[in-house]
């Protein structure tokens, strides 16, 4: 009997030391009250609203990262896979799945927002007055930027503006779509509330939001809901409580809104034109790798260390890439004829009718590339030897020897007299797609060998587009200030291209197109200004290929069709539709017109 | 005078006991064919009777008189026995041994019989407690031979000595030899037939003839906390035994139960070393829960050697898990000592393996053909390779032109492959043992050899008898995995999706690695590189698991009542290093002869992480069980314990100094990003069962679980599982016990509530949590934040999903187990499943939804085994056949209110079957532009401005004029199959032994999409033979039978879900196939081995499947995704069993 004792004892001590199997708690979960009464928890909540905000869309997705250029028309990738370019030539349908350009339904963003906007708001708080202002201004931006991106997507979109409880009246959580106009005036009154906010505040903090920043935001939005107005018409969707308004009626309320922001930065701000190096092009090779610099208004930072860092360099390097990755954008013959000669005139090429050994497409360096073209296609695209750390970059398809026997091989030939040296063939990669490819933003000392990570910053703002928006705003407002053609030939004054005697559309548009190229803005002006259509519908853009001849040191070059297929753009695609999963999942979504169901 | 009585005396007492012998051999002539014959044996003193009377005797005349009326013999010096003395002395009816006794302690003489011979010595002055008599008799060498009912040699039969496990099994002939001490009962037994329980009764020759048993009463079979006679079973549950796992060698426990038992849908979708672990769902259910020897653990790494049974519980029999049993419960028993002498098993197979299907890659001629028609697709006119280039590829002789095949220069024809076991089990009296070794050797298809996947198993039960009531247990399992993997295996398959087959890598004239060139991506690559470690780096991991057990019972002093406790520790440590080399690959230009410059592939990269697992169960249980007369009762009630913990960690840096020397400290700590994770989680649990049964005809058993997890809030911590079984041995009753036709007839009937607690953990907190992944942190002011963010809303009521499960069976076996016939009917419904609430909140609030317990759906389903077994002659055989048909149904689908119409019938799955296959109709593709043009139904929702020639026409079903996702309908069932069978067959003659197992499935589809439909396409590699073959192209507008490629990406309207891309993956697969020979006992009696079986066998040998076009990819896999998966093997091995 003792030993049953013993032994029960034994074994009921061994189960009750053993610790209480369901006191567990989650290990990783950081309360509530514990980030919104610490500043560093604070922080990295907001940090989190700052990554969100995508302002360099998709850094570490690729695909998505370049989608608007590649669909803006400007540029393609010759692989087969980036959606963007598959979608500029097929029927845009409410399944189209996850493209990412076309999708961007960001309410958890919006609520993560809405959320800090409550608690930052709250008196109560444990957190200082001060900083609670600063974060709030900073969190009203960015949510007056996720609106902004999304209504420049869809049009009018539900607007939320709370932290909603499931527990709400029906009536409540349901929100419906508001007019494009309400969407617009939503994001205007979310940036002046920031602005009030962030007055003198962190002016001296590299990256974050400032009163510059908000001014910069509230430019661009405001000349986009500008434009629609202009050039787009207003249309009612909808019926009953769900009807809403498609369109901008009053533009000039908005051509006003942006150009006096516009006109703040210029007027008080403390940015200046980058204008460092004596050599315009290279000048403008280092507005981009530079950072931190007079021009910036605002950056996303990059720094290339453990988690931060993005895969331009990477996707864009000229040769030789890393892991095969490189001269990924391929650009057009008639995106390079965008940038004028000094005498403002466009070197277009040969027409359509194009031959193969017309003496007509022979040109030399200087004739065609360099010489008096604007600088900025030498910052812009890979031209024919282009130096590159030292080396020039080659990118014809084939040599001319002496004796004009065309040569593709692997070796060198050296011009007998000169003593010129060069490949047969460049080693441009994909070299017959197109060899007109995109330089901009890539960073000649970033060292690929050693690591794929780019550190370049992302400039979200700078100055010259705001000159540009604000010249912009001032063709078309009522009030003109009349100094917008001052703005735009301080643009090109600093690429010591001359002076334009008269601001017209035209002239806008075509230096924003040469300024702001690759940098994110063209697929959404050709939108705004409703050119899309007239832009891309039908066409098959022609890629460059060149050839060089060895006895006249100059290049053939070569126009030939480098859309395989015509690319489609629809009047109904300036609004892109709304997913049918998200719609379906939503009665009081209505559709954008155009798309069936 | 004397003399001659005591001879008469002893003349009698023989007669009598030959007599005895007689009658006894003449009770028994079933069991002894060959009764009579002449007997010889030796009997203990003890036991020896004698009839004696004497007087004044000295000791020699004694010595002589006993070894003149007995068989024993005297053995003694001389000098020991003391002349003087005399003894005189009446004994009758008593044993030698009294005689001998009652001598010693007249004078200073011990007694110690060896066998026959009986030693005289002097006792020792010492010790006075001596005994007077030892008795010391040797094993006895019988012999025999087990025959079948038709007297034929049974071979393989089991001859134990009872209550031992001294014992062997019987030669081919049917012969067995065996030592055994004088008097044993020996215990008889052979798979299907009665065991018998034989007397020697003195022979040492004794033959026993078997008796087909329809019932198998014996029969063990392991369940919840315990284990049941078969006979007594009132749930439904299948087994497999340790001999079917072992007959062929098998990397992977789990792919080896596929159409070994009714109710299993196993599904391999992986071939890879060391991740080749098949799906297994009981009756199409969730992940069932793994138990292995009481407590929850993983079972697939296991040495199969080491397992002793599997064992499946399906309905009420799972109910005993509670909130874990839903989706049923897996039983794996191990291997544990018995008594007797040790047995030594030796088993060792080598295996060479290959690729069941992997999809071919066109050749550079077909590549450059397509590739030229998809430019010609597209429009363009200066196509990439020249009638020129066509022709000399297609020739393939001048250099630069050479058809390379990649696949060949990376994949081997045959991995292979090698596994050891070596075990002993054995027992002495208070101590019995099981110990095993084990080793796996498995090598990749990668030509370079890398890849290999080896474990080592450990295992080591012993139970021992601390008192007569008190056992003890100690078990102990270890294993470690070594996987020594490429650096990725999916750049490997992704490199030859994209190697350019018109690049010369056959007689590339460098040692260098060729730049494969892309054709259709970007990015260069050379896939050589990335299958070889010493070029592209490695991935290591190392996982040792720990399974100790220490368990006690206790019998206690009320008859039937015992108490047992166990408490069981698994731990898992697994540590990766992941190296990353850059190399480089050059491109080469053959008309100039010159190596281009290079380019660099990968780049330098070191990842170390770590993960600890630890999970502590406690059990103490109280056990009764008992009979009285007609009744029998059982009963448990037990505790259970769970505690858990898991941490891990991860560091990547980059920029090594140097790859030779991977370790942190040598790479860039400025580019180092880290994880570090733990996690913990517990359980507690009340468990009870009652059985009784009546006559052992009308049984019930009654169980109840009450549960508690932390996943849960307080108040919805604790559920009660209850479950209820009945059944009824209707063979027993008396109307149909003398059934010539029915051998074995019982009914069951189950019902019992269980639950599914399959949910992240927390649900029911919310809180702000660190985001992970790539650009995890932002950089503000030079400061890096890391980002946290908030994990979502709580769902305060969530708690598991509740599963009534309700099974009807019959198990019935005819004509003495010649057939059997086993039915199950089961209906499952599950309620309370976790789904986000979609109709209730609109997709601007902005959260998703906490899970809720909302949707409810109900499973039903069949399953039948039929079984033949007979013997003609010495030919034995058994085949086996079964079926399993599950199908599930959405009772309620939380989803959004649909229109009628098309909506409705598409898209709600409410009331609905849960497995359905929607897509277009097609009615062939669009030969000309012209067609299109005149085309009267919108077919892109653009007017077709689309198009192209050899796009997809699909069927306007609604008529409306327009394609549009209403125009689809139920193309198939779902890509998990809902019919599952297999067919076992086995055969043995004379010394060899056959088997087969045909196992396939039905009703599923695979759904290609992408790349297999289209080549070039968007996400598409190189084209595969079959596009070859029915693509699309204007050579073929007619009998085309896949769209034509471009390179525009019109993926969007070719890639739709289609009665093309939707394919039936009904499939019937030779799934193992053996031979064996046992050596004959003859040969090897000589060298002391007791059995040898050599074998020959095949796995995954044929496949027939219904892909149609797509038939270069395994059905099984049920993926169209099969060029970037590890393809299952088929594995040929050449093995050997040895018992020593």
């Amino acid at each position: 009997m003792k030993k049953i004792i013993y032994i029960a004892f034994g074994v009921c001590l061994f189960i009750v030391g053993c610790e209480d199997p369901l006191d567990k708690q989650p290990l990783d979960l950081i309360s509530e009250k514990d980030v919104w009464s610490d500043e560093v928890l604070a922080d990295s909540y907001i940090a989190n609203l700052y990554d969100q905000a995508r302002f360099f869309r998709g850094s570490n997705d690729d695909n998505i990262g370049m989608a608007d250029v590649l669909n803006g028309g400007f540029a393609r990738n010759y692989a087969t896979w980036p959606t963007g370019y598959a979608h500029a030539t097929s029927s845009i349908t409410p399944d189209i799945g996850s493209a990412a350009v076309f999708h961007y339904w960001i309410y958890s963003d919006i609520r993560a927002m809405n959320e800090a906007i409550e608690k930052l708001s709250n008196e109560s708080s444990e957190l200082s007055k001060g900083y609670r202002d600063t974060r709030l201004g900073e969190v009203y931006f960015i949510r007056a930027w996720s609106y902004f991106v999304m209504v420049r997507l869809y049009g009018g979109v539900p607007l939320v503006d709370r932290v909603q409880d499931i527990d709400e009246a029906e009536e409540d959580l349901w929100i419906p779509r508001s007019s494009e106009e309400e969407v617009y005036d939503f994001v205007a009154s979310d940036l002046d509330k920031a602005y009030n906010l962030l007055v003198g505040k962190n002016l001296n903090e590299y990256g974050r939001i400032t009163e510059w920043a908000v001014l910069a935001l509230k430019s661009r939005a405001m000349l986009y809901a500008a434009s629609v107005g202009k050039f787009g018409m207003v249309q009612t969707i909808g019926s009953g409580d769900l009807q809403t308004t498609l369109g901008i009626s009053d533009p000039d309320k908005y051509w006003k809104l942006s150009r006096d922001a516009s006109k703040e930065i210029i007027d008080h701000g403390p940015f200046e034109l980058y204008d460092n190096n004596a050599d315009p092009a290279k000048n403008f090779v280092e507005i981009f790798d530079n950072e931190g610099h007079s021009e910036i208004i605002l950056a996303e930072v990059f720094t290339g260390q453990g988690d931060r860092w993005n895969r331009w360099d990477q996707w864009m390097w000229p040769t030789q890439g890393r892991n095969g990755y490189s001269n990924f954008l391929k650009s057009f013959s008639h995106v390079l004829e965008k940038f004028e000669d000094k005498s403002g005139n466009f070197k277009l090429m040969n027409g359509s009718e194009f031959t193969l050994g017309d003496p007509s497409n022979r040109h030399s360096l200087d004739d065609f590339f360099y010489g008096d073209r604007d600088p900025r296609a030498q910052a812009s695209f890979y031209l024919p030897e282009a130096m590159w750390n030292g080396d020039p970059i080659y990118v014809h398809q084939g040599t001319y020897d002496m004796d004009d026997t065309y040569k593709t091989g692997g070796g060198t030939l050296t011009h007998p007299v000169t003593g010129k040296t060069v490949p047969m063939k460049g080693l441009n990669r994909d070299i017959n797609g197109s060899a007109l490819n995109v330089r901009k933003k890539v960073r000649e000392s970033h060292d690929l060998t050693v690591a794929p990570e780019g550190d370049s910053d992302y400039i979200v703002f700078r100055l010259a587009e705001i000159y540009l928006n604000y010249a912009e705003a001032e063709l078309y407002v009522s009030s003109p200030n009349g100094d917008g053609l001052v703005y735009l030939n301080k643009v090109r004054q600093r690429v010591d291209m001359p002076d334009k005697p008269v601001l017209t559309q035209d002239i806008i548009r075509n230096e924003r197109n040469v300024e702001l190229m690759f940098e994110g803005h063209h697929f959404w002006d050709t939108r705004r200004w409703r050119t899309a259509e007239a832009e891309l519908n039908g066409k098959n853009f022609q890629g460059l290929q060149f050839r060089y001849h060895l006895a006249t040191d100059d290049y053939e070059i070569i126009k030939f069709n480098a859309d395989n297929k015509a690319r489609i753009f629809q009047p109904h695609y300036y609004y892109y539709p709304i997913r049918s999963t998200d719609i379906n999942a939503n009665p009081y979504l209505v559709q954008n017109p155009g798309y069936i169901e | 005078m004397n003399y001659i009585r005591l001879r008469q005396i002893l003349f009698k007492m023989s007669k009598r006991s030959l007599h005895a012998l007689i009658v006894n051999c003449l009770l028994m002539s079933t069991i002894y064919a060959d009764g009579l014959k002449a007997q010889t044996s030796i009997q203990s003193v003890k036991k020896a009777s004698i009839n004696i009377e004497f007087e004044d005797f000295n000791l020699t005349q004694l010595i002589g008189e006993i070894e003149a009326i007995t068989d024993y013999e005297f053995s003694y010096n001389r000098e020991d026995l003391d002349r003087k003395f005399r003894f005189s002395g009446k004994f009758r009816g008593t044993t030698v041994a009294d005689l001998l006794v009652e001598t010693s302690k007249q004078t200073n003489l011990k007694f110690r019989q060896v066998n026959n011979i009986i030693h005289i010595s002097k006792k020792s002055t010492l010790s006075k407690k001596e005994e007077a008599l030892e008795v010391i008799i040797a094993d006895v060498e019988i012999s025999g031979k087990i025959t079948d009912e038709n007297g034929e040699g049974l071979p393989g039969a089991s001859v134990v000595v009872k209550g031992t496990a001294t014992g062997t099994t019987s030669d081919i002939e049917g012969s067995y030899k065996l030592n055994v001490p004088e008097e044993v009962i020996l215990t008889v037994s052979f798979v299907g037939y009665k065991t018998q329980e034989v007397t020697l009764n003195g022979r040492n020759v004794l033959d026993v003839q078997m008796e087909l048993d329809a019932e198998q009463l014996e029969e063990v079979v392991v369940v919840g906390y315990g284990e049941q006679k078969r006979v007594n079973v009132t749930g439904s549950l299948a087994t497999v035994k340790s001999e079917e796992l072992t007959k062929t060698p098998s990397t992977n426990n789990t792919a080896m139960l596929a159409g070994r038992m009714p109710g299993l849908i196993v599904h391999q979708t992986n071939g890879q070393p060391g991740n080749d672990e098949a799906n297994i769902r009981i009756r199409g259910f969730g992940n069932a829960l793994v138990i292995v020897d009481g407590v929850q653990r993983d079972f697939t790494q296991l040495d199969p050697n080491e397992i002793e049974s599997i064992s499946i519980l399906k309905d009420a029999a799972a109910a005993i898990y509670g909130s874990r049993a839903g989706n049923g419960v897996i039983l794996v028993t191990t291997k544990r000592g018995i008594k007797g002498t040790p047995e030594i098993n030796i088993n060792s197979s080598i295996s060479n393996s290959r690729s069941t299907f992997f999809p071919d890659y066109v050749d550079g001629y077909q590549f450059a053909t397509m590739y030229n028609r998809a430019q010609a697709q597209d429009g363009v006119t200066d196509l990439k390779y020249s009638q020129e280039d066509l022709l000399k590829l297609q020739e393939g002789t001048e250099s630069g032109y050479i058809n390379p095949n990649w696949q060949k220069k990376v994949m081997r024809d045959w991995a292979p492959q090698s596994q050891h076991n070596l075990n002993v089990r054995g027992g002495s009296d208070n101590s019995r043992y099981f110990f095993s070794v084990g080793y796996l050797d498995q090598g990749s298809i990668w030509k370079s050899g890398d890849g290999v996947y080896q474990r080592y198993n450990l295992a080591s039960n012993i139970d021992t008898d601390i008192s007569e009531n008190l056992t003890a247990g100690l078990d102990f399992n270890f294993r470690r995995e070594d996987r020594d993997n490429l650096f990725s295996q999916d750049e490997v398959f992704n490199d030859l999706l994209f190697a350019d087959p018109t690049v010369d890598v056959d007689n590339f004239p460098y040692t260098d690695l060729i730049l494969d060139m892309a054709p259709l991506r970007s990015g260069t690559d050379n896939a050589i590189g990335s299958s070889t470690q010493d070029i592209s780096g490695y991935t290591r991991s190392k996982t040792d698991v720990l399974n100790v057990a220490l368990s006690l019972k206790y019998k206690l002093p009320l008859k039937g009542l015992s108490i047992d406790g166990k408490m069981a520790l698994r731990s898992l440590n697994m540590n990766l290093t992941k190296l990353g080399i850059p190399f480089e690959v050059h491109g080469y230009d053959y008309q100039s002869e010159t190596l281009l410059p290079t380019s660099t592939i990968g780049s330098s990269s070191l990842t170390k992480s770590s993960t600890e697992t630890q999970r502590i169960t406690t059990q103490l249980a109280l056990r009764y069980s008992r009979e009285f007369r007609n009744h029998k009762i059982s009963a448990l009630l037990l505790n259970e314990r769970i505690n858990e913990e898991m941490k891990s960690f991860q560091t990547t840096s980059r920029n090594l100094l140097s790859s030779s020397i991977p370790y942190l400290d040598n790479a860039d700590g400025t580019t180092a990003t880290n994880t570090d994770d733990a996690s913990q989680d517990g359980r507690v649990s009340w468990v009870g069962r009652a059985n009784y049964s009546y006559k052992g005809k009308y049984l019930v058993e009654g169980t109840f679980r009450y549960d508690a997890s932390p996943r849960f809030p307080q108040d919805t911590r604790w559920g009660f599982f209850p479950g209820i079984s009945l059944a009824w041995r209707m063979s027993d009753e008396a109307f149909l016990q003398n059934s010539n036709v029915l051998s074995n007839l019982k009914l069951r009937a189950s019902a019992s509530k269980v639950g599914n607690d399959g949910t992240s953990s927390y649900n029911y907190l919310t809180g702000y949590g660190v985001v992970s992944g790539s650009n995890s942190t932002y950089v503000l002011n030079g400061n890096s934040y890391p980002r946290i963010q908030s994990t979502g809303l709580a769902n305060k009521n969530i708690t598991w999903e509740e599963v009534s499960v309700y099974n009807l069976g019959m198990e019935s076996s005819f004509f003495n187990g010649i057939i059997g016939l086993e039915v199950d009917l089961f209906y499952r419904k599950r309620t309370g499943l976790l789904t986000t609430s979609n109709a209730t909140l609109p997709n601007t609030f902005g959260a998703t939804l906490p899970q809720q317990n909302i949707n409810s759906q109900d499973n039903r389903g069949f399953e039948l085994v039929l079984n033949h077994r007979n013997a003609i002659g010495g030919f034995r055989y058994n085949i086996s056949g079964n079926v399993t048909l599950t199908r599930a149904k959405w009772i309620h689908f939380e989803e959004r209110e649909f229109d009628e119409g098309d909506d409705q019938r598409i898209n709600k799955q409410s009331g609905q079957w849960a497995n359905r296959t929607f897509g277009y109709l097609t009615e062939g593709f669009f030969k000309s532009q012209d067609e299109i043009d005149a085309a009267t139904i919108d077919y892109d929702q653009s007017g077709n401005v689309s198009l192209s020639p050899g796009d997809i026409k699909y069927v306007d079903t609604n008529m409306d004029g327009v394609i549009t996702g209403d125009d689809r309908v139920e193309l198939g069932k779902g890509t998990t199959p809902e019919l599952m069978f297999g067919l076992n067959a086995e055969a043995t003659f004379k010394g060899f032994d056959f088997s087969m197992l045909w196992q396939g499935a039905s009703n599923y589809v695979t759904i290609f999409t992408g790349a297999n439909l289209g080549g070039f396409q968007s996400g598409a590699g190189i084209p595969l033979t079959y596009q070859w073959e029915y693509q699309w192209n204007e050579e073929n507008p007619n009998a085309a039978k896949l769209p034509a490629a471009n390179f525009s990406g019109i993926s969007n309207y070719n890639n739709r879900q289609s009665d093309i891309s939707v394919q039936d993956a009904t499939y019937l697969r030779l799934k193992n196939v053996s031979i064996g020979y046992v050596i004959p006992k003859s040969l090897l009696d000589k060298v002391g081995i007791k059995k040898v079986r050599v074998y020959a066998s095949g796995m995954n040998v044929f496949t027939f499947s219904g892909l149609g076009i797509f038939k270069d990819y395994d059905p099984e896999i049920s993926s169209s995704n099969a060029q970037s998966t590890y393809p299952i093997q088929k594995t040929y091995s050449l093995g050997i069993n040895i018992t020593l």
